[in-house]
């Protein structure tokens, strides 16, 4: 049962605080360094990747905030935007397209993300996505924002707000690009061939997306390749042995080894 | 004549007698054998396995390779008349003949494709012959030692009709005889003498004498001498066979009445050579000495190609000259008999007539010849012999000459005292040393004749006799990755058999061979613990005390004294059994002792009467005294700092440790000062260090003005906060509530603040006695953030260093940009490698950093753990105090585990006239498709694994797939998301498979992804 205080408890907030901008970013930075992303379980959902979409909020807490598991985008996006609302916040849905390795970018509706707008300005709220990306609230602002050894900006290009970001060394790249506008989550029951085809794609690969903030950056698995992201630099290491794997997924879920 | 006119006449007369003698007894001088190496056919890749088949009777002798592009079903004709047909078709091959690591020695796949495999095999050869002896090949490096190699084929790349792409450049270097001899003199940096030899047959056992004499007459102080010879194409089957030279059956009956022919063989043999008197100074083995040898020619005898006996007479004659010898005193001779009519009997006449004669009759020459088992070695054959004549000389045995029926008929055997080995025999000693003569006639009549004789007594072993190291450093090391876990294999294979002592074994890995790019060393306690370890590091597998690197970091070093915090019950305490260590120990303790009321080895020991190290007056004076031992310990094992930096109360050991302070006024200042905080400091304040930007710090600090300032900047992200105990509390929960990390330095005082300014007006007269001295280390205060002259460092710079804040971050900072690359923090435990990582991994420098000992882990092997993280980077390690005054001595080692891969050029097939282009092995070009659903499930998934290493690869743009390992992980070997698709764009292409763009995230490595491939290609079938 969706519960604000066990929430807050588990986000290490023993009180309610107040609305602010500054509370959005300390519950943002504790949820994603708590909450795991996992994607295993979209192993189980073939092509119906995005049919749970319109989450019950009681059902997936339990699992999730209270329960031992992590989640996908729009688990996490969704409990928190209920957090964030039973808080005070005004809050919303958006969507995006990450950009893919070989540096195209999914179809529009493929991540769920949210918005929140403090002292009238909307911010791009995201604790449902793996990264390496913000851990802190983002302003669509093309103006550079830093976190912890990371820059980020969001600079239009052909009608999208793209998220971009630049490590302690390399080029800006991007993260994912949106149309800043709310979404309604009955949008994704439409039929739509791309996001189909997409995930026909997807479940091919059967590639297992984790990962969890840190204090200082990320800690991504994919497949069997650790990025570790920490104050702005990136470290990549191939998980050769079962031992090493198992202790990396211990460590992002947050599970005894 | 004056009575001094005599006496300088006289003087002058004898020191012309001395050069004389000297000169005499440098001509005359002993040639000792310090090492030998050999490839020959039946598998033999070491005179020990050369051994083993002479002992055990065996015939090398086997059918043609098939490896060549030989046309081998058109070549064979039994009739001796059909042209351009051979009617033999067995010989001696070498295994492996084209195979070559060419990424050791620095060549490239298309120039090793373009390279003699002569020149190939010598270099490997070679780089084994001086590991052989128990020397560091790169030691060579610009020494004069001479490289005297037999070579007679140059036909390599003869029967290209076009040369292949990109080998153009390569093949005038890579086919000429003199750069046989030259490629090793370039590779290994050696300055003597480099002559390449052809007098055919003779070659190899000329090259020895020529290497002998230049020894003796300084021309070089060592030498490598022998011979080589690989048979590219059948033409000398083919050119023999119209001349009815050869055996039918291949084999060399030699001195036997069937002898019927020669047998031609391959093979590779070298010597090194120095002089006795040097090999026994150098402590280098002795195998056995060249006492005497000679070479001359048949001149114009019966023609061109027939041997000549009292040529060969002569040849033996000067050769027991040289020796000054007699022919009694040879004890038995390696012939060459080649097994062929003619020439056998020759031979032996001129033996019988040599050797045969002025001998007791019951001491007949017994005669044998190696050919008999391996075929005719041709350039190679003298040093094979002698190798032959050297193992026989190790096992006292003299081995069995093989296929001889009875004597040959064509032979009066009755002429001397001459008998053929038709057995094997024992070989003992009479009244002299055992002695060999070693022949070899060359086609061109060219021959040579080398005296062998058994090595003298080792000198004796006068040296030191205490008890070896417990805990030793085995450092093995490799051109790269794969090489270095080879080698571990190889030493721990020796650990498992051999019976050497693991010290020797560990000193003999730093003092015989080369510390290569890719290093590792396991510190072990135990011949188990080291087996284990080296184990692990062959299987890629992380273990405890190994420790692993590439020899990267070049650079200064400084030496880093820490300040609070390194303590622990104990520290040190292991470590009093190093000499080096308690003898700094026991200084800093009589210095101490004036000021402080207690014993420094019991507070180290944790004596029971001892006070604790929670007392500000006992911990600091203790850890200063730690600290200033271990930089002793360091700099007795080569670690010599180009600078100190001290941190907070460690800048006290800095300037001891760099001769600002003497060890008594360093002792005066940590003891006074410590004290005085106990007294008037302590209870009144606290510390924290936070994971902090100093910047975020100093905006925390703003509104607490008065109650905190900062004490340290460590690092660009961690900050050390001092003032009073309230504040730092409110400070670390403040910080750990927004889940940022704070901890608590254990102090109850706050140095660095204004709260020491009470102790100042004391502090300065206490340490107005202090004598600060220009210091032998350049010394960087963090107190002053500069340099510093060691005449500075008085009593004021003392109370100042408590009072300012400490500027670690930066001094880091500034000795990274000056060119620092290895920081070395003595102290018990390390409490700022962290942050000095931090600040390394800030500037992008490639730097070393390690500490010293650890909390609970404080003795030997922690501490060789910490030498071995420095060796491994690059920094070079004194090792021998390890050894000092201990009966440990160089043993035996496996030589260099080369990754060989093959390279050959397809000549055109002989005789039939086909042209094929050459095989390339060179990767990146284009890789041959193999049908792979016709190849069994092992092969599919090797074939794969190539497939995708090459690929690999080409995406990154190396030449060659050996340049991504089997086990190499893609996401370490420069791979990015982008090359990741193009890998699996690749692959899908090839295979017809839809492959994930996220391939590689999942199977990271060729061999993974290659079973993953080998598996998909199996479902889809089904």
């Amino acid at each position: 049962m969706f519960d604000v205080d066990r929430y807050l408890a588990v986000l290490g907030q023993s009180s309610r605080p107040e609305p602010t901008r500054e509370v959005l970013a300390l519950l943002h930075r504790r949820h994603l360094a708590t909450l795991p992303y996992d994607s295993s379980l979209n192993a189980g959902r073939g092509l119906a990747l995005w049919a749970g979409i319109d989450i019950d909020v009681d059902a997936v807490f339990d699992e999730i905030v209270t329960g031992d598991r992590g989640g996908v985008c729009y688990e996490l996006n969704g409990l928190f935007r209920e957090l964030l609302a039973r808080l005070g916040y005004e809050v919303g849905v958006l969507a995006a397209g990450i950009r893919q390795v070989d540096g195209s970018f999914g179809p529009d509706l493929e991540h769920v993300l949210s918005f929140a707008r403090v002292d009238g300005e909307s911010l791009l709220v995201d604790v449902g996505f793996v990264g390496p990306s913000y851990l802190e609230p983002l302003r669509l602002s093309d103006e550079v924002q830093h976190q912890a050894g990371t820059d980020f900006r969001v600079v239009p290009d052909g009608g999208y707000q793209v998220v971009q970001r630049r490590g302690r060394v390399g080029e800006w790249q991007p993260v994912y690009r949106l149309h800043p506008r709310p979404r309604a989550l009955s949008e994704w029951r439409r039929p739509d061939t791309g996001l189909e085809e997409f995930a026909r794609r997807l479940a091919g690969a059967g590639t297992v997306v984790r990962g969890r903030a840190t204090d200082t950056g990320q800690k991504i698995l994919i497949g069997r390749r650790l990025l570790v992201v920490d104050d702005g630099k990136d470290t990549l290491r191939g998980l050769v042995t079962q031992a090493d794997l198992d202790d990396a997924v211990a460590d992002i879920l947050r599970r005894p080894a | 004549m004056s009575d001094d006119r005599l006496v300088a006449a006289l003087r002058a007369a004898l020191v012309e007698n001395e050069r004389l003698r000297n000169g005499a007894g440098a001509r005359s001088e002993p040639i000792a054998i310090v090492a030998a190496a050999c490839r020959l056919p039946g598998g033999v890749r070491s005179p020990e396995d050369l051994w083993e088949l002479v002992a055990a009777g065996r015939d090398a002798v086997s059918g043609f390779p098939t490896d060549r592009g030989w046309d081998l079903g058109a070549l064979y004709d039994p009739d001796p008349g059909a042209a351009g047909r051979s009617y033999v078709r067995e010989g001696g091959f070498v295994d492996g003949a084209g195979d070559f690591d060419a990424g050791f020695f620095g060549i490239s796949p298309r120039e090793a494709l373009a390279m003699d495999p002569q020149q190939r095999l010598l270099l490997e050869l070679s780089w084994e012959l001086v590991e052989r002896a128990g020397i560091d090949p790169t030691s060579l490096q610009g020494s004069d030692t001479g490289v005297y190699t037999g070579v007679m084929y140059h036909d390599y790349a003869s029967g290209l009709r076009e040369v292949p792409e990109g080998l153009e450049g390569f093949l005038g270097t890579g086919n000429s005889g003199s750069v046989v001899s030259g490629r090793v003199a370039y590779t290994l940096g050696l300055q003597g003498p480099a002559i390449t030899v052809d007098t055919a047959c003779s070659s190899s056992l000329v090259g020895v004498h020529l290497a002998a004499r230049a020894l003796r007459a300084g021309e070089c102080s060592l030498a490598l001498a022998g011979g080589v010879a690989l048979l590219f194409s059948p033409a000398p089957f083919v050119e023999f066979s119209r001349q009815r030279g050869l055996a039918p059956d291949g084999r060399c009956k030699a001195f036997a009445d069937a002898a019927d022919g020669t047998g031609w063989a391959e093979g590779a043999a070298v010597l090194l050579l120095e002089r006795l008197s040097d090999a026994h100074r150098n402590g280098h083995p002795v195998l056995g000495l060249v006492r005497g040898s000679a070479v001359n020619q048949d001149g114009a005898s019966n023609g061109l190609t027939a041997p000549n006996g009292p040529a060969q007479q002569r040849v033996i004659r000067r050769a027991l000259a040289d020796a000054g010898l007699g022919p009694a005193d040879v004890d038995t001779v390696e012939g060459h008999g080649t097994g062929t009519t003619l020439g056998d009997p020759i031979e032996a006449q001129a033996l019988l007539a040599t050797y045969g004669r002025e001998r007791p009759a019951d001491r007949p020459l017994l005669l044998g010849s190696l050919k008999s088992n391996i075929g005719h070695t041709q350039a190679a054959a003298g040093v094979a012999g002698i190798i032959k004549i050297l193992e026989a000389l190790r096992h006292g045995v003299l081995p069995a000459t093989l296929h001889v029926d009875r004597p040959s008929s064509r032979v009066d055997w009755s002429g001397g005292a001459v008998e053929l080995l038709t057995d094997a025999r024992a070989w003992r000693r009479g009244a002299g040393p055992r002695r060999a003569g070693v022949s070899s006639f060359g086609v061109s009549g060219t021959n040579a004749h080398v005296i062998v004789e058994e090595a003298p007594p080792a000198p004796v072993d006068d040296g030191p006799t205490g008890p070896p190291p417990g805990t030793v450093p085995l450092a093995v090391s490799g051109a790269d990755a794969d090489g270095l876990r080879a080698q571990a294999a190889r030493l721990a294979d020796s650990l498992d058999v051999g019976e050497a002592g693991l010290a020797d074994v560990a000193l003999s890995l730093t003092t015989t061979r080369a510390s290569l790019a890719h290093r590792a060393v396991v510190v072990a306690g135990s011949r188990a613990q080291a087996v284990s370890g080296l184990r692990a590091l062959a299987a890629g597998r992380p273990a405890p005390h190994v420790v692993t690197g590439s020899a990267r970091v070049d650079g200064r070093i400084a030496l880093v004294l820490p300040g609070q915090g390194t303590h622990w019950a104990g520290m040190g305490a292991d470590l009093l059994a190093w000499p080096r260590f308690a003898e700094a120990i026991d200084e800093i303790a009589a210095a101490l002792h004036p000021h402080v009321g207690w014993d420094l080895r019991a507070v180290l020991t944790a004596a029971p009467d001892a006070p604790g190290l929670d007392r500000v007056d006992v911990v600091q004076p203790a850890s200063f005294a730690v600290g200033v031992a271990l930089a002793r310990l360091w700099e007795s094992f080569g670690i010599r700092p180009d600078a100190v930096v001290g941190h907070s109360q460690g800048e006290i050991a800095a300037a001891t440790v760099a001769g600002a302070l003497s060890v008594a006024d360093g002792a005066l200042v940590v003891a006074v000062r410590s004290g005085l905080i106990a007294q008037t400091l302590s209870g009144h304040g606290g510390m924290a260090s936070l994971a902090r930007t100093p910047a975020d710090v100093t905006e925390r600090l703003r509104h607490r003005a008065g109650a905190l300032e900062i004490a340290a900047v460590n690092s660009p992200r961690s900050v050390v906060v001092a003032g009073d105990p309230d504040a730092v509390r409110e400070l670390v929960a403040e910080v750990e509530a927004e889940g940022g990390r704070a901890r608590w330095v254990p102090v109850d005082y706050a140095s660095h603040t204004a709260h020491v300014e009470k102790i100042e007006s004391e502090l300065r007269a206490a340490l107005a006695g202090v004598r600060p001295r220009t210091s032998a280390i350049p010394f960087y205060s963090t107190a002053e953030g500069a340099w510093v002259d060691g005449t500075a460092l008085d009593g004021g710079y003392w109370y100042r260093n408590l009072r300012r804040p400490v500027g670690f971050a930066a001094a880091t900072a500034s000795l990274l940009e000056q060119g620092f690359r290895v920081f070395v923090e003595a102290g018990a435990h390390p409490v700022l490698t962290g942050s000095v990582q931090e600040s390394i991994d800030g500037s992008g420098a490639v730097a070393a950093v390690t500490g010293s000992l650890r909390r609970e882990d404080g003795g030997p092997a922690r501490f060789l753990t910490s030498l071995a993280t420095l060796h491994v980077h690059g920094v070079p390690v004194d090792w021998s105090p390890l050894y000092a005054r201990t009966s440990t001595r160089p043993t035996t080692l496996p030589t260099y585990a080369f990754r060989r891969r093959r390279y050959w050029l397809e000549s055109e097939a002989f005789p039939v006239t086909t042209t094929s282009g050459p095989e390339t092995e060179t990767a990146a070009a284009e890789t041959p498709e193999p049908d792979l659903a016709a190849l069994p499930e092992d092969a599919r998934v090797a074939a794969l694994t190539e497939i995708v290493r090459a690929d690999a690869a080409a995406v990154l743009g190396h030449s060659g797939p050996e340049a991504v390992a089997p086990d190499a992980v893609f996401f370490e070997t420069g791979f990015t998301s982008l090359t990741a698709v193009e890998v699996r764009d690749r692959l899908a292409a090839r295979t017809g498979l839809e492959l994930p763009s996220l391939l590689i995230f999942d199977h990271p490595t060729p061999q993974l992804l290659a079973d993953h491939l080998a598996q998909e290609l199996a479902d889809v079938r089904r």
